[in-house]
Formats: structure tokens, sequence, C-alpha cells
């Protein structure tokens, strides 16, 4: 038996093995970024990592970009391998984005690509650009490594904004086919370098560009999803002479969807508590009917941002980016079945009755004497 | 006997269990989750129907011929020409059935990690590993069953627990919004998993005599635990992917690639494999001993070794052979599978047992036979 | 108990027997020569076969003046200021006595001896070292049981030294080791039995078993093992454990083998058979698992919390002894997802420079590393301690620098060898040393999938294995869940059968023994 075994091991010796990858042998990409090209081809940019050993150290240059085109993403990864001399390796890629442009163009067959391989992450975060994805990629921050390293702090940055890949394919499967990306773009030149940022959401129909929501939108949609986190609101209170700024400790909402006599609506409570960050009113955040002033300011500040969320999406945009509908299937499974074909004519009647309340748990550790 | 090993009631119990279930949760829930979408989670629930049915089965024909597998009763109960013409189908149906099970790992092995290894590389190595197993006997397999029955546990159940913060357990809602259809629809290909626990009839002859009376027991909580598992992973897939679930042909294994804890213990889809490995190695290793056992008691061998290597073979050239591609692997299961799996392991077996009743209505039982089957006052 | 077949099939190095040695075969009925009453006869043949034996003495005197006699000793071996004043001297100058009385009777004042009368006995006794006297006109010798061999004082064990725990350690003298059991053991149970092996070394090999505590049938087939065995020379305790174990072709050891005579008698309270060979200073304990090779003394004699914790770091240290290099080829050549980003692009540039891949970097430093091993226990003590400083520290580093290796191999290495000298037990260790590198391959070749394979196959061969009719991975393979309390954490002791206070006097555990104190 034990011989056997020493035949076939030597066997398999002679073999070579199919699946090795030296890690010099791996090209890693930590971003990736798809372009439309001029004549409407696919552009596939990666952000590699750069090893240095054996050269001079650099802090700077650890990454590089390249670039190629194809047919199909699978096309231009495919022309993309042939210039690298090492193998294409997805297994770190914790950021892609897309350009304004292939949005347009729609981004369910990409997004198909990176979820079939066994390769990208499901926990990636995903990114729509202003402009060129390419662009992004190729910017040096100071902070981080690289701009990708920074996109993929920015996005897990406790707001809630980041989407990620597999959220992104929920929401793309979604009967309302309706999909939120967070929009990133760069910041002027600053001291250190081009640094990217959030500036607001992206709305995608089918996968296609249609339209975008600025900060306040995109809070009220991080609202209404439930997945609003630890977002600072500064508010003027006139009254008082000053602002308030607020940072969220705990953010809920409860959404009570109703269908009565053909009539949908939905009730939303928000409930938000934040501590005091910075108060430059003459209000005492001791006292407190002072702090419940500024209670009713925040709770009226969440209520203009839903209502402005609100808006843009039923009026503006006519998309469900609120999931709206996937919380009438469950409670009205029947209704919904039979209103989800003509969903986006449904969703933009819906009545909404906001509900908002707030409550402002710690001043902080300090307090002038006022 | 072929094998004088002797297992315990606990071995009998983790073995079927791993060797229906362990690679019945790395492609079922996708199956399931096509039909029944988010009444998944219900369909194995009617699965594990023929799950106990089979149990009860094997248990009945063991009774009517105790110390017997269902090759040997067949002999008993239908006589020499009809028992080995039984015996054959079942051979044929056990080869078939290890090569799809062989199919399956590989497909999986192939299909997320090891991308380029051609799959008769993969399928051959746990072949042979599983018979060095195999010519060790079956109480190696039953201590085998000690130490990965629980270990298989304990990894899914970690594997479930660390996914926790990614659950929406809304995606299980609306509950049956479509009646009973989904999750039945989607109950077909458990039911067909199920089944297989009739081959609990092999381990039957090798309990204790002292402990033969807690057979049917042990059966059944064996078909329990799986269904439980099952459940769990059918629900654990749900909660994280919601509307996809039914797009991933790996889902629980996808699932592990979510799992990302202190930002350290991430990408452990390797280890999930290494668990695949594991309970793909037992099941195989099972099932590989069950085919060569019916061999060898089909055709009155004194001892089943040197057959080991040949049915490996046979084994392997049937993984090879029993689906162009993986698409038509998953059309195998959801059309003529169900069917052939009902035939030989509930329509067959029950017919034996009516006749084998039939029969000792006629003649009464041997008087060893009724000590056996009166001990203790078994189920 | 089944006792494995296999055993019997191996073949048994042949030797001769005693009548190799060059004289007729005897006329009494066991086909042995008897002694005849003239001494001359009697010279004449011991010095034909003595022949050529210069340090086989030959001392001619008269017993009270008035009998001739001959004392036989080996120059060295005999005590002698002994052999003067308790032999010699009564003899020469003692009372008259009857012809025929044994010398012992009133004469010869030593607590041991015997009367002897063939000359293959007196052959004998005075191979094992005890001075012979042949009267003249006497058919019997008298064996004197001066013996007395240079010998190791009791010391220290050299391979199994503790922190908390009696420093005795058996020597090369069986006498001697079976004394240091008897002081620990003080009851007539246990019994000692004694075979003489190998048709030219006649080494004494001495069993030691808990009459009532160890099983008959084991004990039987102890014997029955040590009965079959045809060879020419036992030298070594090893020579014996090859070939009373049950399969020869396992890495793994089936007996135990320990150098302190604390963890035998614990063993023999466990109910095991321990096996003392003369001119070793290593006992072999049969039968054996798995878990006791994992155990230390130690863990018993510390508070049972650290025996605990210790054990289990001992687990995990087991595996990462055997799979630590072969995981870390797994991932890096195959499975680069799984490492966390920084720490990929930290080992990418450390591997940038050098030629080989991973498996082939492992194996080489590996294979350097047993070498460097085995080297340092061959170094005489000036020489080691030097040697290993720079062969860790300056080869390691330079080799870095070469771009022969990189750091993170060296760092498995590294932790890979200190696992391993975390076995308690030395043949345990080599074992697994030895199982690392075909694992290594096999997850070289396969990856994770190649290293649970290699796994499984071990797995396999280990539940198949068994240590006379013991399986070997008991408490685990059959599933015995009060042992395997005792496995998982190290029990404290009142928690076992031994008990404290309310029993006094009356230990209910392993207790067989009437009250004979």
């Amino acid at each position: 038996m034990y011989r056997l075994l020493g035949v076939v091991l030597l066997l398999l010796g002679l073999t070579g093995c199919w699946d090795r990858k030296e890690i010099n042998d791996i090209a890693i990409i930590t971003a990736a970024g798809v372009d439309l090209t001029e004549d409407k081809k696919v552009e596939l940019s990666v952000q590699l990592y750069v090893n240095h050993a054996g050269r001079q150290q650099e802090e700077a240059d650890q990454t590089v970009v390249q670039s190629a085109t194809g047919i199909t993403l699978a096309d231009a990864v495919e022309s993309l391998q042939d210039t690298l001399s090492a193998q294409v390796f997805w297994g770190h890629t914790e950021v892609f984005i897309f350009g304004r442009d292939i949005a347009r163009t729609g981004i369910e067959g990409h997004v198909d690509y990176f979820f079939r391989q066994p390769g990208p992450r499901g926990l990636a975060y995903l990114f729509v650009s202003r402009g060129k994805a390419k662009d992004i990629l190729k910017q040096k921050p100071p902070l981080e490594r690289s701009s990708s390293k920074s996109l993929e702090e920015i996005a897990k940055a406790q707001k809630g904004e980041g989407v990620t890949l597999k959220e992104l394919a929920q929401m793309m499967e979604n009967p309302a086919k309706v999909s939120i990306i967070p929009l990133v773009a760069t910041l002027p030149e600053q001291d250190g370098g081009p640094v990217p940022y959030i500036y607001g959401m992206g709305v995608l129909k089918k996968g296609k560009w249609a339209g975008q929501m600025d900060e306040r939108e995109a809070q009220g949609v991080l609202w209404l999803r439930n997945r609003i986190k630890f977002v600072m609101i500064t508010i003027p209170i006139e009254k008082h002479k000053g602002y308030v700024s607020l940072k969220m400790v705990r953010g809920r909402a409860v959404l009570s969807p109703q269908v009565k006599n053909s009539k949908w609506s939905m009730q939303v409570k928000l409930h938000a508590e934040y501590d005091v960050r910075q108060n430059t009113t003459n209000l005492n955040m001791t006292i407190p009917a002072d702090v419940s002033i500024v209670e009713s300011y925040a709770a009226a500040y969440t209520r203009s941002v839903i209502k402005a969320s609100l808006n843009k999406a039923q009026n503006v945009l006519h998309a469900d980016v609120f999931d709206f509908s996937g919380v009438f299937h469950r409670k009205y499974p029947q209704e919904w079945k039979k209103a989800v074909a003509d969903w986006e004519r449904t969703f933009s009647e819906i009545e909404v009755d906001i509900q908002s309340t707030a409550e402002v748990l710690r001043p902080g550790v300090s307090n002038p004497h006022q | 006997m072929l094998d004088r090993g002797k297992i315990s009631v606990l071995q009998m119990c983790l073995s079927m269990y791993l060797m229906v279930g362990a690679t019945a949760i790395l492609i079922i829930p996708a199956i399931t989750a096509k039909e029944a979408k988010q009444d998944m989670w219900i369909s194995p629930f009617w699965g594990s129907l023929s799950g106990f049915l089979a149990v009860w089965l094997a248990w009945s024909l063991y009774r009517l011929t105790p110390g017997k597998s269902i090759i040997q009763t067949g002999e008993a109960v239908l006589g020499p020409r009809l028992g080995k013409a039984a015996a054959l189908l079942y051979i044929l149906f056990l080869v078939h059935g290890a090569g799809l099970i062989v199919r399956e790992y590989g497909e999986f092995i192939v299909g997320t990690i090891l991308l380029k290894t051609p799959i008769v590389v993969v399928m051959g190595s746990i072949v042979l590993t599983a018979a060095f197993a195999v010519r060790s006997g079956i109480e190696v397999l039953g201590r085998f069953s000690l130490l990965l029955g629980p270990l298989f546990g304990l990894f899914l159940i970690g594997i479930v627990l660390l996914l926790i913060p990614r659950y929406e357990p809304t995606h299980m809602l609306p509950v049956m919004e479509n009646g009973l259809r989904p999750s039945l629809a989607g109950a077909v290909t458990p039911l067909t998993w199920f089944m297989e626990f009739l081959f609990i009839s092999f381990l039957f002859p090798h309990l204790r005599a002292e402990e033969t009376h807690k057979a049917l027991r042990a059966g059944m909580w064996a078909v329990a635990l799986m269904l439980v598992t099952m459940v769990i992973a059918n629900l654990s897939a749900l909660f994280l992917f919601g509307e996809i679930t039914g797009r991933m042909f790996f889902p629980v294994f996808n699932a592990s690639h979510y799992i990302s804890m202190a930002e350290f213990l991430e990408h452990l889809d390797a280890m999930v494999m290494a668990l695949w490995v594991m309970g793909g190695f037992f099941q195989i290793s099972m099932w590989y001993y069950v085919t060569v056992i019916s061999v060898a008691q089909c055709f009155h061998l004194s001892d089943y070794r040197p057959i080991v290597y040949s049915v490996g073979i046979l084994i392997i050239v049937f993984s090879l052979w029993l689906a162009p591609g993986f698409a038509d692997l998953i059309n195998l299961f959801t059309t003529s599978e169900p069917f052939y799996s009902a035939t030989m392991q509930i329509l067959l077996p029950a017919l034996t047992l009516i006749i084998g009743l039939i029969k000792r209505r006629r003649r009464p039982l041997s008087a060893e036979a009724e000590k056996v089957v009166n001990r203790k006052g078994n189920g | 108990m089944i006792f494995s077949r296999s055993w019997k099939k191996r073949k048994l190095r042949s030797g001769g027997h005693l009548s190799s040695l060059s004289f007729q075969p005897g006329s009494d009925e066991r086909g042995l020569t008897p002694l005849s009453f003239e001494l001359e006869s009697n010279l004449h043949i011991l010095r034909n076969i003595f022949a050529d034996c210069t340090d086989v003495l030959f001392h001619d005197f008269w017993i009270s003046g008035s009998r001739r006699a001959i004392l036989i000793y080996i120059n060295g071996t005999a005590n002698q200021e002994e052999l003067n004043q308790q032999v010699l001297t009564p003899l020469l100058e003692g009372r008259r006595r009857s012809a025929g009385s044994p010398l012992f009777h009133g004469i010869i004042p030593v607590a041991s001896g015997s009367e002897i009368g063939t000359i293959e006995e007196t052959v004998r006794h005075v191979m094992d070292g005890n001075p012979v006297i042949l009267t003249d006109g006497e058919n019997t010798a008298t064996s004197v049981g001066l013996t007395k061999w240079e010998t190791r004082s009791v010391e220290e064990p050299i391979a199994e030294s503790v922190v908390r725990g009696p420093r005795e350690g058996f020597v090369e003298t069986v006498e001697i080791n079976t004394s240091l059991l008897r002081k620990r053991l003080r009851t007539p149970l246990l019994k000692m039995k004694s075979y003489k092996l190998g048709s030219i070394s006649h080494t004494e090999v001495v069993i030691a078993y808990l009459q009532g505590v160890a099983e008959k049938a084991l004990v039987d087939e102890v014997e029955k093992r040590l009965h079959s065995i045809r060879i020419d020379g036992v030298l070594d305790s090893g020579d014996l454990e090859e070939l009373l174990q049950d399969n020869p072709y396992s890495p793994f050891p089936q007996l135990l083998s320990t150098e302190r005579p604390d963890i035998a008698c614990s063993q023999l309270l466990e109910g095991r058979v321990v096996i003392l060979v003369e001119g070793s200073p290593i006992a072999v304990v049969a039968p054996t698992t798995f878990y006791s090779f994992l155990q230390s003394p130690e863990d018993y004699y510390e508070r049972y919390f650290f025996g605990t914790v210790i054990r289990w770091l001992r687990y995990l240290f087991l595996f990462i002894a055997l799979l630590g290099p072969s995981f870390y080829v797994a991932i890096v050549s195959f499975h680069q997802e799984m490492i966390p980003t920084a720490l990929l692009l930290t080992m990418a540039n450390s591997r940038e420079l050098v030629p080989f891949p991973a498996l082939l970097e492992a194996l080489l430093m590996e294979i350097t590393f047993e070498a460097l091993r085995e080297a340092g226990v061959r170094l005489p003590k000036q020489v080691g301690a030097a040697v290993s400083i720079v062969g860790a520290l300056v080869i390691g580093q330079a080799a870095i620098e070469a771009g022969l290796v990189s750091s993170p191999m060296v760092m498995v290495v590294a932790i890979t060898g200190i696992a391993s000298f975390i076995i308690p037990h030395y043949t345990l260790g080599v074992a697994i040393r030895i199982l690392r590198f075909p694992i290594m391959l096999l997850s070289g070749i396969f990856g994770i999938m190649g290293l649970m394979l290699g796994l499984l196959m071990l797995l396999t061969h280990l539940f198949t294995l068994r240590s006379f009719g013991v399986p070997y991975l008991s408490p685990l393979a059959p599933l015995n869940l009060q042992e395997l309390s005792d496995v998982m954490a190290r029990v404290p002791l009142w928690m076992t059968d031994a008990s404290v206070d309310e029993h006094r006097g009356k230990n209910t555990g392993r207790d067989q023994e009437p009250d004979t104190t």
C-alpha cells in the first residue's frame, strides 16, 4: 500500500503543479477602474502594486496604473494580461470604480464579470467617478499608500455610505432594479497631493446611470434604508446666533407601509441620538430647556433632509432608491405583486409621513460658563 | 462477514450524517434557492421526510433479515436470481452515485480554488486517499466519523456565527408568499439527497449486539441532524445574499468570503475548502465503501480488499463520464436524478420489504432472527 | 485484545545458540556437560573454552591447606577486595568442613551465590561476572555473587529534564534500575521477571508489571513476543523496541521509551508493562498511545491549571510542527488571497530576490535546519553553544541577504523548529519531523487540498495503528469519554478516584492491594 503511494507521489512530482502561483508571479491589483473610450470600447485600468526590493527604497510610487481596452470587460482583462509580466490577481482588489461615461451605458454586464469569477471579493467597494475612473486611480494621496486604500477607508468610514459589490448585485437583482452607488471625485490640489472624496450618491436604473443625489439627499437615502451611521450635522440656530454641531451616536428609522383602497402610503419614524461637538450659540448645553431647543432643531433638520431626498427620488428621478419595494413586498405581498410591474409610477405616488425625533445625549466633556 | 469491524451507534449516526450531508450543503442551497426563493429554508423539512422513510425502510429490512445488508437481504427475500439482479442494479446505482459525489466535489475544488488543475487529478487524489481508508475497514471509517463529524459541525457553526454581523433576516420575509409551492418545488433535490440514508443498512450489521436496539433511533437522529444543518445553511445563505442566493453555485462557500473580523480574520476561503476536503473525503469514503461491500456481497467474495482499487478506478471513470459539463450536472440533479434515486432507494427497498413480509407470514422467523429482532424492545 | 498479526510475519534475525561454542555436546539429559569430580579434567575443558581470553583469570589455591581449588573470574568485573577478604581468606584459613557440603554453609560470608553442576553453567556464571570456585573432588562448583561491573552513578536524565520533579534517571545496570523502581513502588505486587536475550550477548531483560493492575493477557503477549525473538545481540532497549513493535513500517513509535523511573512507575500504575534492558538507561513501556508521547511528568507535578494550559499549548504546537511549513507553502503558492493585504505586499518585497519557488525554498531551509540539529547533537560541548548561536543567527541572516531564502521563510522554519522541541518524547518528535516533508511536498503541489489529503492519509494510518492491541489513538478513536477528559485537560487529582481526608488511609482508586503495611 505504501509503495503505491510512493509511486503516485513521485509521478505527481513530475507532472508539475498547475495552480501554483509564486507571489512574484502575480500582479496584485489593489483597485480597478472601468471607463468608456471614444470608440465605445471598454477601457480597464488597474492599480498595481509595485515591488521595490532590490531597487531603491522610495516611499512614493508604490503603485502604478496600467490600462487596456477591449470589447467587453473580459476582453479588456485579456488585453491587460498580455501586457503584464505577471498573472492578474483579483484577490486583493478592494475598490472598483466605474467612470460616469460607462455608467451611462450600463454596468450590469461588468458587475457580472466581477461576480462570476472566484477571485474578486464580494466585500470590495464600488464607486462611480465624476470623470474618468482612470484619473482617480492615478492619484497618489499623501496619507495612504495608494488612492485605493484611501477610498477603501473612506467607504468604510462609518457613515454607512459604502456600497459593496455584493450589495450592488443584490440591488440589481431586486425587482425595482434601482441601485445606489457612491460618487467619487478628486479634491483640488492640496498641499500633500490630490485626495479622493465622496461627494454624493449616484442612482442607477437597471444598471444604467439615471441621476445623482447630493450629499444631503444622499443622507436621506441612508436614513430611509436604515443605514445611517455616524454622520455629523451642523444646524444653524438664528434665534440664538450660532450653530450647533452634533455627532450622531445612533440613528434608526422605522418604516411602516400601508396600502388602503389602492392608496399607498408609508409612515416613517426617525429617531436619532447625538452628542454635541460644537456650540457657538448662546444656549447652554447643560440646561435641559436649551437642549430641547437643539433637539427640535435637529429633528427638523432631519425632516428637511428626508423631504429633499424624497423629492429628488419621487419627483425628479422616479427611482425607488429607498427600497420601498422591498418593504411593501414583505408587508403586502399580494398588492405588491400587482403593482411591481409599474413600480416607478406607484413609487412616485407614495405618500410619506415623516415623524422625526432627536435626542441630545451628551454635551461633551466641558461647557463654557454661560 | 467480510469486515469484522464493529462500530458504535454514535459512530454510525455521525457516519451517516457526513455521508449524506457533507457535500449536500455545498450545492443544494443554490438549487433550492432557484425554486423556493425566500422559502428555501422550509424545503429541507419536506426533504427530510424521505430521509426518515429511508431509515425506517432500512431498519425494517434489517429486522426481516438480521445481520444482512440490503444486498444480502435482496438475495434472501427475492431469491437467488432476482436478488442478484437487484444487487447488480444497486451496484450500478452506487457506482454512479459515488461518481456523482466525486464529480460534485471535483467541480467545487476546480471551480473555486484550483482553477487550472485538471479535474481528474483532483478527483483521482481524493479517491486514492479514500481508497486507503476504505481498505482499512469500517472501524477506521467509524473512528474518522467521530473526529470529522464534530469538527465539520463546529466549523460550520463557526462560519455561521462569524457572519452574524452581515445577516439581514428580513430576507426571509414574506414567508410563504406564494404558498407551499415554492418550498415544495425547492424540496425536490433535498428529497433526493435525504433518500441516501437508506445506506445505513450497510452499517447496521456492524453494530455491537448490545447496541443494535438503538439503531433506529440513531438513524433518525442522523436525519434530524442533517435537517438542522441544512436549515441553518440555507438560512445563513439567505440572510447573507437575499435575492442573489440563486445566482451563486456554492452559496455557503461564497458566504465564507464575507467573514471579516477585526480586519484580520479575512479571506478564509482556503480554510473553508480544507473543511470541505475533510467532509468530502469522508463522504466519498463511505460511498466507496458501500459500493465495494455491495460488489463483494453480490459476488460472494471472501475478502473485499483486493477489489478496492479497481472499484476506485471505476468510480473515477463514472465521475468523468456522467456529465459533460457543470450545467449538465445541475440538470441531472433537477431532472433524472430524483426519479432514479426514488426508484432505487425507496421503491425497490419498499417492494423487497413487502415481499419479505408476505413471505414471512407464510414461514415463521428462525429462532436467532427472533432473538435479534426482539432484543430489548426495539423500535 | 487483538494482537497484531503482522508482528508474526516478520523475519527475525537468526542467531546461533550456545552450541556454537566449540566443544562436544554434553552427556546429561539436557545435552549439557556435567562437571567431573576431577579438577583437572574440568580445568582442561574450561581452559580450552577460555583460550585467548586473557581477562579470564584462573587462580590456583588450596582450601584450608588441604584441597586444591581454582577460582575463575574476570579481571575487572569481580569486586577484588570482597573477593580477597570474604572469599579467599575464609577458604584459605578456614575451618575444616566435610567434603560435599556446599561452601556457603558457614564458610563464605557472601549473601548470594549458587551451586552449579555443568560446564555450560560455569561458563555462563563466569561470563555474568560471578567468580566461580571449582574444588577438586567435588562435582559441583560454587558461583559467588560478587559481580561488580563499573557503572555510571544515578544522575539527572539527560534527555528528559524537568523543572519540578525527581532528577533520577536510569543507568546502564539493570539491577540498579530495578531498585529504582522498587524504591517507588514498595509492594510485592510489583513483579519482575527476568530473561536472557541474545545468543551471544546474553543480555538480561527484565519485565516489570503490577499484578492485578496490568491485564494478564498483556503480560502474556509481552512474554510471548520476547520468547520468539532470535537474535545474536541485544545492545540497547531500542533493539528490543524494534523487535517488539506491532507495525515496523510506521514512522510512529509504538512503545514509549523513558529514562525516568518516575515515568516508568506511573506507567506501571496504569497497568502497563515496563521492560528494562541491561546496558541501556532507557526503559521501554508497552502498550502505549499517541497521547502518552505528549505528556510530561511536570503536567502532574505542577498544579492542574498549569498542566492543562501547557497541554493545550503542546497540542497547538504539535500541529504547527507538523503542518507549519506546509501551510506556509500552500498559502504563499496557491492561496494568496488569504494573506492580509499589507503582509502580502511585504512578502512580495522580500520574495522578489529569491530565485526559488516557495516549495523548494521551504525544503532547502528545513533540510538545512534538520542537518544543523543533528550536527548539534554530535558536537562536543565546548563548541556546541557557540555553533548553535552562529548557526541560528548568522547563517540565517546571511542566507537572507544572499538572496537564498526570504525572511518569512526563516521565521516559519524557526517557529516550526521550536514547535518540534515542545514534544516531550524524542521518538514522536522524530516521527513528526520526518512526516513534515511528504506533507510539504503535497501542499506544494496541490495547495491546501494537498495538505488536507496528506493529513487525512496520516490519520488513516494512525487510526489503524495498534500498540500491543491497543488502538493508537485511544481514548479518541474508540471513544472513551472518561479517559478523554484526561487528554483534554489535566484532571486535578482531587477529581479522580484518588481522594483525601474523608477516606484517609483508603485509596479507592487503583488500589488492589490488601493492607500489608
